[in-house]
């Protein structure tokens, strides 16, 4: 669900909102980044090891988005774009707690990270 | 140094002398100056940089050019997204991704558009059943990488297509 | 940080005593990448122990990740020396030469093609199912080898001549890139699969 203000393009919003939470699935389940050597500093990164989301990962027909009408009329556009993400990383933290009853507390939360714990 | 001859839009381009390192991202884009067609990974992760090929029997596949030598596509023929629309009148499909707004920065949508097609050609030439459709089109499409759209409309732009004209598309 | 650099130095001195460590367990062996010859087998007077220990040693190449990326035993190579997942991620398809959308071939050209770094062969494919051999012991991956239901219909001899001769395997040993090649070279694990057939092809255990 989100809220911004008046919006001047309504099918943009919309894509912004499906982008940002592709942009938050990666972010918290498949992009693995490193500091300094150990990551892309090492100068041979590709998209290979930094992970990132493609439409097999995401439930394309299965994301219901609700844009919010603006508090009033006059309401100024408030811009949407990524920080649609920032929600989505939480719930999708929160779901692998109640899953697995393991708070993770660092990203990305790796398919061998929740093995790890199921044990 | 080989010698590159290539038909790009219906159009001959060559012979060329160019070298054998010389990837044909950098063909088209650097020496020929079609920039429709993208750099991104240089991987073929993301297939940003995807051309269609269009093989003698009429059927057709997108191959990446980031990291394919340009002298593997000599005496090929491809289309580029610069190839798509004729005398100014889009595609089908062109006006399907406007329509849906599928696209943002576009960087993707070069790749997009020519997988689509690709798509729609191989349908129309061995169409498959309505179950299927869903997995036909996100199997096609899923080697290409987009960051901004999250892939929805793209997947509803082609669907729409197909199933706009399901006699040549579906069983 | 002023605590950084020196975690940082500390972390590299273990890294260092690490790689000593395990540099002078392989050379306990023969070389990590060297392959040792049927003679060196010699010594072993029993000859089905000889056997076996000559196909122990030619596992050497069937267990490198040379090898190893393209017979797995689901529908996805695996890459290089750290044998990830393919990435981009790509299936064998129906053929084992890929999706339709992503053939093998649209990437992997004839050669390696050293400025893209991606290798390259002819026959660029995945080896069919019961061929699979990620996960499984040496032992059972002899017993697979062995195996005409599970080895495309070949004899011993086949299997000989498809491992020291067939042009796709020989890629192992000159991949390119930063891919580190086969141990020792085509004809060495040829000829030790020769001898080990010749002393009754038995497996280990």
């Amino acid at each position: 669900m989100l809220e911004c203000g008046n919006a001047l393009v309504p099918q943009v919003v919309i894509g912004q909102a499906q982008g940002g939470f592709a942009m938050g699935v990666g972010q918290a389940l498949l992009e693995t980044l490193p500091l300094y050597e150990d990551g892309p500093g090492n100068g041979k990164w590709t998209l290979g090891q930094y992970v990132v989301a493609r439409g097999s990962d995401l439930p394309l027909r299965d994301l219901e988005i609700e844009v919010l009408p603006p508090v009033d009329a006059d309401e100024r556009p408030k811009g949407i774009g990524e920080v649609v993400m920032i929600p989505v990383v939480a719930a999708l933290v929160n779901a692998i707690f109640d899953a697995t009853g393991h708070r993770f507390r660092a990203l990305p939360v790796t398919q061998a990270m929740i093995k790890g714990v199921l044990t | 140094m080989t010698t590159l001859t290539v038909t790009i839009n219906g159009r001959s381009y060559g012979p060329t002398e160019v070298r054998d390192e010389l990837t044909m991202n950098d063909y088209l884009r650097e020496y020929l100056g079609l920039t429709g067609t993208k750099f991104g990974c240089g991987a073929a992760q993301c297939l940003s940089c995807a051309v269609i090929v269009d093989n003698p029997d009429g059927s057709s596949y997108t191959s990446p050019t980031c990291i394919v030598p340009a002298t593997s596509f000599n005496g090929k023929s491809i289309r580029t997204v610069e190839g798509h629309a004729k005398n100014g009148e889009l595609t089908v499909l062109q006006k399907a991704f406007i329509e849906h707004f599928a696209f943002q920065c576009g960087y993707c949508t070069a790749g997009f558009l020519n997988e689509g097609q690709v798509l729609l050609d191989r349908l129309a030439r061995k169409r498959v059943p309505r179950a299927d459709l869903e997995k036909t089109i996100a199997e096609a499409l899923d080697g290409h990488l987009c960051r901004c759209t999250g892939y929805a409309k793209y997947h509803e732009a082609v669907r729409d297509v197909i199933l706009a004209d399901p006699q040549r598309y579906l069983l | 940080m002023k605590s950084e650099p020196r975690t940082k130095t500390t972390v590299l001195t273990f890294t260092a005593l690490l790689a000593t460590l395990i540099s002078i367990h392989a050379a306990s062996g023969a070389a990590a990448d060297m392959l040792a010859t049927p003679e060196s087998f010699a010594a072993i007077a029993d000859t089905a122990a000889r056997s076996a220990a000559l196909f122990t040693e030619a596992g050497k190449v069937l267990t490198h990740p040379r090898c190893m990326n393209c017979h797995p035993a689901g529908d996805r190579p695996r890459q290089g020396d750290v044998q990830r997942l393919h990435q981009p991620p790509v299936a064998r398809g129906e053929d084992g030469f890929g999706l339709p959308a992503m053939r093998c071939q649209i990437c992997h050209q004839a050669a390696n093609f050293e400025p893209a770094g991606v290798p390259g062969n002819p026959a660029w494919h995945l080896a069919p199912h019961e061929m699979g051999w990620e996960g499984k012991t040496l032992a059972q991956i002899c017993e697979q080898i062995k195996d005409p239901a599970r080895n495309g219909g070949r004899s011993l001899e086949d299997i000989v001549h498809h491992v020291g001769e067939d042009h796709l395997v020989g890629w192992a040993w000159a991949p390119g890139g930063d891919r580190t090649p086969a141990p020792g070279t085509q004809a060495q694990a040829g000829a030790l699969l020769d001898a080990w057939v010749k002393t009754g092809a038995v497996c280990p255990n």
